[in-house]
C-alpha cells in the first residue's frame, strides 16, 4: 500500500485547493529593531569575559576565541532577528525562529492556560519584554517585543483563551 | 469542615516508606564502617528509630478535611503547609493498599487533581474505608461523580476489561530490562566497590582479558535484569484494566495494591512501545498519555503491560476505542532521508570508538563494533519512521525502542515543523507535536512539503473544538 501512488498523493496533501492555505507562509510580525541591540549587548556580556579568560589561560592561542566572540556579538543577533517572526491570530499563536534549525511552532489559543509578560533588568533598558504562553505541555515564548506590544498580546490572548476554555 | 487525623496505621506506613528511602545509604554506611554484625544491627536500629520518630511526628502534625467544596490537607511541624484541591478539580481518587494498610484494614488515598504535576495532589497515607467512602461520596455529589467506584458489572465484562495471565506477567517481566534500570546498578556497584574495597582488592576487579570483562558485564547486566524482573512482577501482578463509561480503572500490584481511575476525556494519546528486548519477539507495551499524570512513574501510565504487537490495536479498541486506529499502513520518509538517519549516530560511534583505539591501540579494536551498531540503529530509525493523518494522528519513530503513537488531533498542545540547514538543501524537515502530558511525539526527515502540509492541517484541527 505504501507504493500506492494515488493514496499517497491524497494523504500528502496533493489537493492544491485544500490544506496548504490553512496557515500563511510565515507569521506576519518581526521583532522590534531594539531586539538586535539587546541581544548584541547580551552577547557582549558573555563574549568579553570569555575572550579575556581564553587569553589569560591559553596565551596568544586564546585569541582564536576572538572571531567566535565577534560573531556572537555582530552576526548571531542579526540572523536571529531576521529569523524571528510571530503572529497572534484568533485561533492560534504562530512563531518562527531558529538559526541552525528553523522552527515553525503553532500553539492553539484554546490550549493556552495563562500568559505572562516579564521584563529582565537589561531587557527593560531597551524597552523590551518577554511574553510567555503556558500550556499543559509546557511553555513557549516570544523573547523580545516592545513593552506595549507585550501587554497587548497578553491581554488579547488571555481574552481569546477565556472564550475557548479547555485542556 | 471537621478536621480529621489519619488512621494510626499511617505511622507504620510512613515509617516503612521512610525506611525504604534510607535503607541503601544505611547498608552502605554499615558495610563501609566494617566492624561486623553488631555494627550493622546498631545502624539498623538507628535507622528504624529515626524512621518511626519521623513518621510519628508527621502523623501528629497532619490533619485532613473536606467540605466547602474542597479537600484539604494541613501538615508541618514548624511551618504549616496547607494543600487544597477543589472538588471540581479532583480528577480521581486512587487507592493504594500496602502491607501496613492491609494489616489494619485501611487504604491510602491519592487525590489526583486535574491541574497535573505531582505538587497538586493530596496523599492520605491511611484512611478507614468508612472515611474513604464518605470522601468519595462528598466529591461525587458536587463534581461529575469522579469519586464513585466503578460498577462491578463492567469488571466482569471481558469485552471491556483486560487481565494479565501469569504467563504474560512472566513474559513481561523477563523482557522488562532497560538501560534505565542498568545505569543506577552500575553506578551503585562502582560506588560500593569504591567505598568498600581497598586499592589492591579493587585491582582484582579490573578486567585483564576480554573474557574477564565479558564476565563482569554479564554479572552486572544479570543483576539489573533480575531487579527489573522483580520490579515488574511487583508492579503488575494481578493487573486489570476496565473500561467503565467515561473512565478507565486500572488495578495492579502485589505488595502494594493500587487502583487508579483515569477519565477517558483526559487521555489524549497512546504509545505502543516495542523495547529492544520485546521487539524481536513481536511484543509491545501500551502506555497512555494523560493530562495530570505526567509526573507519575511509567508503570502508572501503562494501559497494557504486555501484548503481541499485532494484537495491540484490538486490545486498545477494547479499553479505549477512541484511539484505536490501524497502525501498519504508514507513509514513510523518502529514500534520500536514509543518510540523514544513519550519519549522526555513525559519526558519534566513530568518535566513541576512536578514543579507546587511540589510547590502547589494537587491543581495543573490537570497539569498532560501536560505529557498526550505530549504523544499524540509524537504518532501524529510518525504517521505523512513518506517519498517517486521518481521524487521528499516527506517528512512528525509534530512539532505541520503536514507538508508535496515536494522538487525538483536537487535543494537541503544540505543533512544530523544523528544518535545519542540511535538511534545507535536501528539502526535508521534522515534525513534532506536544500532548497534554507534556510528551513530545515526532518524526524526522520527512519531505519538506509534507511537513508544511501536516503542520497546517494539524494546527487548524487542533485550534477547533472536537
Amino acid at each position: 500500500v505504501l507504493d500506492d501512488e494515488p493514496a499517497r498523493g491524497v494523504r500528502q496533501g496533493a489537493d492544491p485547493a485544500g490544506p496548504r492555505t490553512l496557515i500563511p507562509t510565515e507569521p506576519a510580525n518581526r521583532l522590534p529593531e531594539a531586539a538586535k541591540a539587546f541581544w548584541r549587548t547580551l552577547g557582549a556580556f558573555a563574549a568579553v569575559p570569555a575572550v579575556v579568560a581564553a587569553v589569560a589561560f591559553l596565551g596568544t592561542i586564546g585569541l582564536v576565541a576572538l572571531p567566535v566572540a565577534a560573531a556572537a556579538v555582530a552576526i548571531v543577533p542579526v540572523v536571529r532577528w531576521r529569523r524571528w517572526r510571530y503572529e497572534v491570530r484568533e485561533d492560534e499563536i504562530d512563531l518562527q525562529h531558529g538559526i541552525w534549525s528553523v522552527k515553525r511552532t503553532l500553539v492553539p489559543i484554546r490550549r493556552v492556560q495563562h500568559v505572562d509578560t516579564s521584563v529582565g533588568a537589561l531587557q527593560g533598558s531597551f524597552g523590551l519584554a518577554t511574553v510567555t504562553f503556558h500550556t499543559a505541555a509546557g511553555q513557549t515564548e516570544i523573547p523580545a517585543v516592545e513593552r506595549g506590544e507585550a501587554e497587548a498580546i497578553r491581554t488579547r490572548v488571555a481574552e481569546l483563551a477565556r472564550t475557548r476554555d479547555d485542556v | 469542615m471537621r478536621e480529621r487525623r489519619l488512621h494510626h496505621a499511617a505511622v507504620g506506613a510512613e515509617a516503612l516508606s521512610g525506611l525504604r528511602g534510607i535503607a541503601i545509604p544505611l547498608v552502605v554506611l554499615a558495610v563501609v564502617g566494617g566492624g561486623g554484625a553488631d555494627r550493622i544491627v546498631f545502624f539498623g536500629l538507628l535507622g528504624l528509630a529515626f524512621a518511626v520518630v519521623t513518621a510519628f511526628v508527621a502523623w501528629q502534625t497532619t490533619r485532613w478535611s473536606y467540605g466547602d467544596g474542597e479537600v484539604r490537607l494541613r501538615r508541618g511541624l514548624f511551618s504549616e503547609r496547607i494543600t487544597s484541591v477543589p472538588f471540581d478539580r479532583v480528577q480521581s481518587i486512587d487507592t493504594v493498599r500496602g502491607p501496613v494498610q492491609r494489616l489494619f484494614g485501611v487504604v491510602e488515598l491519592h487525590v489526583q487533581s486535574a491541574g497535573g504535576g505531582s505538587g497538586g495532589e493530596i496523599v492520605l497515607k491511611a484512611v478507614t474505608p468508612a472515611d474513604a467512602a464518605e470522601l468519595r461520596a462528598a466529591v461525587a455529589d458536587e463534581a461529575d461523580e469522579p469519586g464513585a467506584e466503578p460498577a462491578a458489572a463492567a469488571a466482569e465484562d471481558p469485552e471491556r476489561s483486560l487481565t494479565l495471565s501469569t504467563r504474560s506477567l512472566i513474559v513481561a517481566a523477563l523482557t522488562s530490562g532497560s538501560l534505565a534500570v542498568l545505569l543506577p546498578v552500575v553506578a551503585g556497584a562502582s560506588q560500593v566497590l569504591d567505598d568498600v574495597l581497598s586499592e589492591e582488592q579493587a585491582e582484582m576487579f579490573v578486567p585483564e582479558t576480554w573474557t574477564d570483562l565479558a564476565l563482569i558485564v554479564a554479572a552486572v547486566v544479570g543483576f539489573a535484569w533480575l531487579l527489573s524482573f522483580l520490579g515488574t512482577i511487583v508492579a503488575f501482578a494481578g493487573f486489570r484494566a476496565t473500561r467503565d463509561g467515561d473512565r478507565i480503572r486500572i488495578e495492579r500490584g502485589v505488595v502494594e495494591r493500587r487502583a487508579a481511575t483515569v477519565p477517558v476525556a483526559r487521555i489524549h494519546a497512546v504509545r505502543i512501545v516495542e523495547s529492544p528486548l520485546r521487539e524481536p519477539f513481536g511484543l509491545a507495551q501500551v502506555r497512555i498519555e494523560s493530562a495530570g499524570y505526567a509526573q507519575e512513574p511509567a508503570s502508572a501510565q501503562t494501559l497494557v503491560p504486555i501484548v503481541r504487537r499485532r494484537d495491540a490495536v484490538e486490545v486498545i479498541a477494547r479499553l479505549l476505542p477512541e484511539l484505536a486506529v490501524p497502525l501498519d499502513v504508514l507513509d514513510r520518509p523518502p529514500p534520500r532521508a536514509l543518510r540523514r538517519f544513519v550519519l549522526p549516530p555513525v559519526v558519534a560511534g566513530v568518535v566513541a570508538a576512536a578514543v579507546p583505539v587511540g589510547l590502547f591501540g589494537a587491543v581495543a579494536l573490537p570497539a569498532l563494533a560501536v560505529p557498526l551498531a550505530a549504523a544499524a540503529l540509524g537504518v532501524g530509525r529510518y525504517r521505523a519512521a512513518g506517519w498517517r493523518l486521518d481521524s487521528r494522528l499516527v506517528l512512528r519513530s525509534r530512539r532505541l525502542a520503536r514507538t508508535t503513537s496515536v494522538a487525538d488531533v483536537h487535543r494537541l498542545q503544540r505543533v512544530t515543523g523544523a528544518q535545519s540547514i542540511p535538511q534545507r538543501r535536501a528539502a526535508l524537515g521534522d515534525l513534532e507535536v506536544a500532548v497534554s502530558s507534556g510528551r513530545r511525539l515526532g518524526v524526522r526527515h520527512l519531505e519538506r512539503a509534507t511537513v508544511d502540509d501536516l503542520v497546517g492541517r494539524l494546527a487548524a484541527t487542533a485550534a477547533r473544538p472536537g
